[in-house]
């Protein structure tokens, strides 16, 4: 029903039961907000976000309060102002003071607020003692003396991702963040998702960084450091810089990295193509009334961790495939061995990627040395546009370098394996160039495209039929799961990807701004693909002469991770 | 899961999460402390997630994970008791058995824990023995106490 309100003495016109929030930010009016979780029930622990309703002796928290009829608010009164300030003073009393050391830098929110309450001094000496850095997972870092106690990490990894690693322990003053016994995030349920990050106000959780080690790597003279850049990345690391995606800020920062010391800078693409035809192999050859379904394809090593330890019934399900990523560095260290003559551990490979648990996978490569089909490093999106940073590259002034080296230009649709949906698209063109007939219900539809979390088409070929799904976040995949196995529903493909809508909104791109940016992220993917529109995908993708990949080489293999639930 | 947790387990029933803190009570009274590996045993049989289990028993004062003394002191630090001079009860309380918060003595007869409000603010300065509350605390009557303790 729509109503007329009061909103700092001017009538506004809204539907009675909306949030308060919501009306006020309709009507263009900013309150701040910290605990406050788009798409999220709201939580009000946090309080920044007060108004004046009249009439009512307190303020009330907007993003949990419910339009009245005939309300009248004051968004920025005398009182208002003094109790966020307030609010944020407290905050800051038990919060730590390594701002200028922490990693989030200027893109943390309480930073934000205190500029903007202008609160400039500590007014409440500190309360509580420095906490225990939660060091124990190679990819996350938890440092609770950041914390606020906001509940958005909480309530993101049990909502989102069905995780529920973290929650609040003990309570009053002693109330913290924490896992399973307090023993840290390894031995939790833990995906290293790094959706925890992205929701996080402050520096209290980030990615083990690999910066220093890359640093190094771009020193030593006796090491060839070859980039490997994640279809991600060219589509957002742009932002930090004010450039739109697309194929010219990639060549941009081909050019950058190759300044930085990188002899060699490659993108990832054309692993994936080359692994979905292999996946287009075990699909055209499977019979379609097998009762094994769903297989589960999953490039996401977030995907797979879930599954090994919470899901290990489903790990017969899943697609024996290796993710692009091994598949090219193991190509690229072949490749530049063979073109300068060093040896296999003196080249080194760097993964650029929006991924946080990829650090898991090239940390065990740090570990056991020359474990060839994994990257020797992971650095994300962030630490990317840190490292070009600490380089001093004046990225505009860089002209597009466009590479002409054999893995940049082979792969057709191997860039869309960075948005959920993108590798059965890629799947169904290599399907449809391998058989001409066969039916695509899919790709012309655009059903496997744009932000949805469940996407579904169909391919028939040969006589069969098959159903072919994506779907992003945890959350989404169990309850897709339960629902095709309660209906007895024949999906015969599922492609899971744990960070919603996909890699381009992993958990090692920008803290900020991922809502008001990933169309533009999703638009610079298909922009890259489409230039090759022209360019029919091929049926196979084939090698250089002089590198080899057997069968084997191609597989992965999965076996369950033992941990407390 | 050991025989023992599946004993205790069964005379609930399975997935009914509003059985979680009389589970943990019967760990609590059968080892003194909650063991750790009963977590995630209870976690799989309430289809609770481990962490929230743990979210729990830290959210109460009774709960605890090692084995504490024979004599588990636990010393109110709300505000009420600390605006009536707790700390006083604190200090005391450390002189009389020698050990500071977290420890243990070395006969394994006392532990000492500081704990937040244990929800009788009116009875300040309030502490808590193996879960019996003691109010109104002086340092004679802490004396007393830990002197009763001793010759038992
Ligand atoms: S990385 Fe993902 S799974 Fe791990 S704590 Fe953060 S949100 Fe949860
Ligand atoms: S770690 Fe960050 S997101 Fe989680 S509760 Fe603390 S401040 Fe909020
Ligand atoms: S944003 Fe409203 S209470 Fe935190
Ligand atoms: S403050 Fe001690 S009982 Fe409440």
């Amino acid at each position: 029903m729509m109503i007329e309100i009061e909103v700092n003495g001017r009538k506004i016109k809204t539907q009675k039961g909306e949030l308060i929030l919501d009306t006020l930010k309709a009507n263009g009016i900013h309150v701040p907000t910290l605990c406050n979780l788009e798409g999220f029930k709201p939580s009000g622990a946090c309080r920044i976000c007060v108004v004046e309703v009249e009439g009512r002796n307190d303020l009330v928290p907007s993003c949990s309060f419910f339009i009245e009829e005939s309300m009248k608010i004051q968004t920025h009164s005398a009182r208002v102002i003094q109790a966020r300030k307030t609010i944020l003073e407290l905050l800051l009393s038990n919060h730590d003071d390594a701002c200028l050391s922490c990693d989030r830098g200027r893109w943390c929110k309480l930073h934000e607020l205190a500029f903007e309450l202008n609160v400039t001094e500590r007014k409440f000496g500190r309360t509580a003692g420095r906490k225990k850095i939660d060091n124990t997972s190679q990819a996350i870092i938890r440092d609770p003396s950041k914390c606020i106690l906001c509940s958005r990490c909480v309530r993101v990894c049990e909502e989102l991702q069905h995780v529920a690693a973290l929650d609040f322990l003990k309570r009053g003053s002693r109330t913290e963040v924490g896992t399973v016994l307090d023993k840290g995030l390894n031995y939790s349920s833990c995906i290293s998702c790094g959706q925890c990050i992205q929701v996080c106000p402050t520096g209290a959780l980030k990615e083990k960084s690999h910066l220093d080690q890359v640093g190094a790597l771009l020193q030593n003279k006796d090491k060839v450091p070859v980039a490997m850049i994640d279809p991600a990345v060219f589509a957002t690391l742009g932002e930090f810089f004010g450039y739109k995606a697309g194929p010219e800020f990639s060549s941009i920062l081909i050019n950058a990295l190759k300044r930085i010391g990188f002899q060699k800078v490659y993108g990832t693409g054309w692993g994936a193509e080359y692994q979905a035809g292999r996946l287009a192999g075990i699909l055209i050859d499977k019979n379609p009334d097998e009762n094994d379904t769903p297989l589960i394809f999953s490039e996401c090593p977030s995907v797979v961790r879930y599954i090994s330890q919470s899901r290990p019934a489903l790990l017969s399900r899943l697609v024996p495939l290796k993710p692009a990523n091994q598949i090219m560095a193991h190509l690229l260290r072949e490749l530049t061995c063979n073109q300068t003559g060093k040896s296999k551990s003196d080249v080194s490979i760097v993964y650029l990627t929006s991924c946080t648990a990829s650090k898991n996978e090239t940390t065990a490569a740090m570990r056991i040395k020359g474990s060839g089909f994994l990257p020797d490093f992971s650095l994300t999106t962030r630490e990317v546009y840190r490292l070009i940073r600490l380089y001093g590259i004046d990225v505009e002034s860089l002209n597009p370098e466009f590479q002409e080296d054999f893995f940049g230009v082979g792969a057709k649709s191997g860039q869309l394996g960075a948005i959920s949906g993108g590798n059965i698209e890629m799947l169904t063109r290599i399907i449809q160039a391998r058989i001409p007939e066969a039916n695509l219900s899919g790709e012309k539809a655009g059903k496997l495209r744009g932000i949805k979390d469940v996407k579904e088409t169909t391919c028939e070929f040969n006589g069969k039929k098959l159903t072919l799904a994506s779907i992003s976040s945890i959350t989404q995949f169990e309850n897709y799961y339960k629902e095709i196995r309660s209906k007895h529903r024949k999906v015969d493909l599922l492609e899971v990807m744990a960070c919603q809508h996909g890699c381009i909104n992993g958990g090692g791109q920008p803290c900020r701004g991922a809502e008001r940016n990933l169309r533009n992220r999703m638009k610079g993917v298909l922009e890259w693909d489409d230039r090759f529109s022209g360019i029919m995908t091929k049926d196979h993708l084939d090698l250089p002469s002089d590198l080899i990949l057997n069968d084997e080489d191609c597989q992965a293999v999965f076996s369950p991770r033992q941990i407390t639930k | 899961m050991s025989t023992e947790f599946v004993d205790l387990l069964k005379k609930f029933p399975a997935g009914r999460r509003e059985n979680l803190i009389p589970i943990l009570q019967e760990f609590q009274d059968l080892h003194g402390f909650i063991p750790e590996p009963a977590v995630a045993a209870i976690a799989e049989y309430l289809e609770i997630p481990a962490v929230k289990i743990y979210s729990v028993a830290t959210f109460y004062n009774e709960f605890r994970f090692n084995a504490g003394g024979r004599y588990h002191f636990q010393v109110c630090q709300g505000i009420g008791c600390q605006v009536d001079s707790s700390e006083r009860i604190r200090s005391e309380l450390g002189r009389l058995l020698e050990i500071e918060p977290g420890e243990i003595t070395g006969d394994g007869w006392f532990s000492l824990e500081w704990v937040p409000c244990l929800g009788v603010c009116q009875e300040a300065p309030v502490l808590s023995v193996n879960g019996e509350l003691y109010a109104k605390m002086t340092p004679v009557r802490l004396k007393e106490l830990v002197d009763k303790f001793r010759n038992r």
